[in-house]
């Protein structure tokens, strides 16, 4: 009887064990996100929160790169995981001078070349909105995520999170020129283990306009 | 005109070229009406003309710190005109600014002290000038679609004085001292799309050229010949208060190029010899 009763919670165990292998299996979740009137939406950040508060939200940091080319940012929006650092290399061979006063992280760079510049460390979620002090037109974004569970869309509208444990989550979405909050864009979606899933979201953007790096009043402010 | 583009290139060979110097290169044309060009009271001497011009500027950028920049560049620009021959010119100019931001970031005060040198030359050499002006400017982005500045300046214009035609009277017509304040903003109407708005006053001297005007004697200080405007056209230099406005609409085709359309009204008064010019301005920029 005993030797029956061990069978049977070795069975159950190895159904339990299974089953949670299962849920933690690697699943991918493609999403597609347009705008109001259909077009694919670039430079779009998706962000997958677990429902489960349970789920681990450990992950590396590593150090990323924002470059600064042709007196832009390179890339336009860059997306780390909390607690990791950016690099912000100078490839123009003119001086720059990135500064933020975004309250997720204020700092200041000195004019620098090359790659004299320290990294930054980005200790708190949030929008990072980075600029340089001579050329007003330069602005970039970093989005700090507090989820390692992130992708971007590229010019085709689609962002790949690619191993991400099967189980429910809530979806949001980030653009810079998004129209409302983040939070209107949530919505709870179930990821399973088999295949890529697939989801599509539509979000409200607002027309912006950056500071014009040629203008009939340029020459007054600049240089 | 020969010597101005041997200066030109004499110049260009000779700027240094530091790594860490922002170069900011561009190229201008423009084409526009002039109602008045020799500034005249009546109706009966004025000429107008269409006129083509271009400009290549190059301009050196150093930042000393945060807040302090210097400039330094030069221009070289010329104008054709359809009709005056004599006013087809070509100029060379250099100017060394200083300017400092209050703050960091695109919506920080600025300021800005300039002084600039410049060389006209005219087909009709009697109206070659050495230019000099210095100005004091400052403005502020007030969000990114609206930007706004002012500044005075003073300029003086250098000419060789002509043959007397009133004894008494200078023949130093196109010597002149102004100043000048101006506001201005610009409007983008949308990320492409500029409106700009500039209004000016000058006080100081103007040159009216006209056939024969007899109530303008007494009052000119300096009287010349300006066979560029008529056989016996007259330059007389006056003292007047010019005020103006200026209205454009910029395209931008890329975000290096601009195209734009410009509108300008002004009105001169010049102890009774006053005057009106209206300008149509029709121009391409392109900086790098």
């Amino acid at each position: 009887m005993q030797r029956h009763i061990a069978l049977l919670i070795a069975a159950l165990l190895i159904a339990l064990g299974a089953f949670h292998s299962a849920s933690l299996a690697a699943a991918q979740l493609q999403v597609m996100v347009k705008d109001r009137n259909g077009k694919p939406v670039a430079d779009a950040v998706v962000l997958a929160l677990p429902a489960d508060p349970k789920v681990s939200l450990r992950a590396q940091t590593p150090t990323e790169s924002v470059d600064q080319v042709d007196k832009q940012f390179v890339p336009y929006v860059k997306v780390i995981f909390v607690g990791s650092t950016i690099r912000f290399p100078n490839s123009d061979n003119i001086r720059h001078q990135v500064y933020s006063f975004s309250p997720a992280k204020k700092f200041e760079l000195p004019l620098y070349t090359g790659a004299q510049a320290q990294p930054v460390l980005f200790e708190k979620a949030g929008v990072v909105v980075l600029g340089c002090n001579i050329h007003d037109w330069m602005i970039g974004y970093v989005y700090v995520s507090e989820t390692p569970f992130f992708a971007k869309t590229g010019t085709a509208g689609t962002a790949l999170l690619a191993d991400l444990p099967a189980g429910d989550y809530v979806i949001r979405v980030w653009q810079p020129s998004l129209d409302g909050s983040e939070q209107s864009t949530a919505q709870r979606i179930a990821v399973a283990a088999d295949g890529t899933n697939r989801a599509e979201w539509a979000i409200k953007l607002k027309a912006t306009i950056p500071v014009p790096r040629v203008s009939s009043g340029s020459s007054a402010a600049y240089p | 005109m020969p010597r101005i583009l041997a200066l030109a290139l004499i110049a260009m060979s000779t700027l240094p070229a530091p790594a860490l110097a922002d170069w900011s290169v561009s190229a201008a044309a423009q084409a526009r009406y002039d109602d008045n060009v020799g500034n005249a009271h009546d109706y009966g001497d004025q000429v107008s003309d269409e006129i083509f011009g271009a400009t290549l500027s190059a301009l050196q950028t150093l930042s000393l710190s945060d807040a302090y920049s210097l400039s330094a560049g030069g221009d070289l620009s010329g104008e054709w005109f359809d009709h005056l021959n004599g006013l087809r010119n070509a100029a060379l100019d250099g100017v060394l600014s200083l300017k400092r931001k209050w703050g960091l970031g695109a919506f920080a005060p600025w300021g800005r002290a300039s002084l600039s040198v410049g060389r006209s030359e005219f087909d009709d050499s009697y109206r070659d000038f050495t230019a000099y002006r210095a100005a004091l400017a400052a403005g502020k982005r007030v969000d990114p679609r609206l930007n706004l500045w002012v500044e005075y300046s003073f300029d003086h214009n250098a000419a060789a004085a002509g043959e007397t035609v009133e004894p008494g009277i200078s023949a130093d017509a196109f010597t002149a001292n102004g100043h000048r304040i101006a506001a201005s903003m610009e409007y983008a109407a949308s990320a492409k799309i500029f409106l700009s708005l500039t209004a000016f006053a000058r006080r100081g001297d103007v040159v009216s050229t006209v056939q024969s005007d007899e109530a303008i004697y007494p009052r000119a200080r300096a009287i010349e010949e300006d066979p560029a405007l008529g056989e016996d056209a007259y330059a007389f230099r006056v003292i007047g208060n010019t005020y103006g406005i200026r209205a454009g609409v910029g395209y931008a085709v890329t975000e290096h190029s601009l195209l734009g359309l410009a509108y300008l009204r002004a009105r001169t008064y010049a102890q009774g010899a006053d005057y009106m010019k209206s300008v149509a301005e029709i121009n391409w920029s392109y900086r790098y």
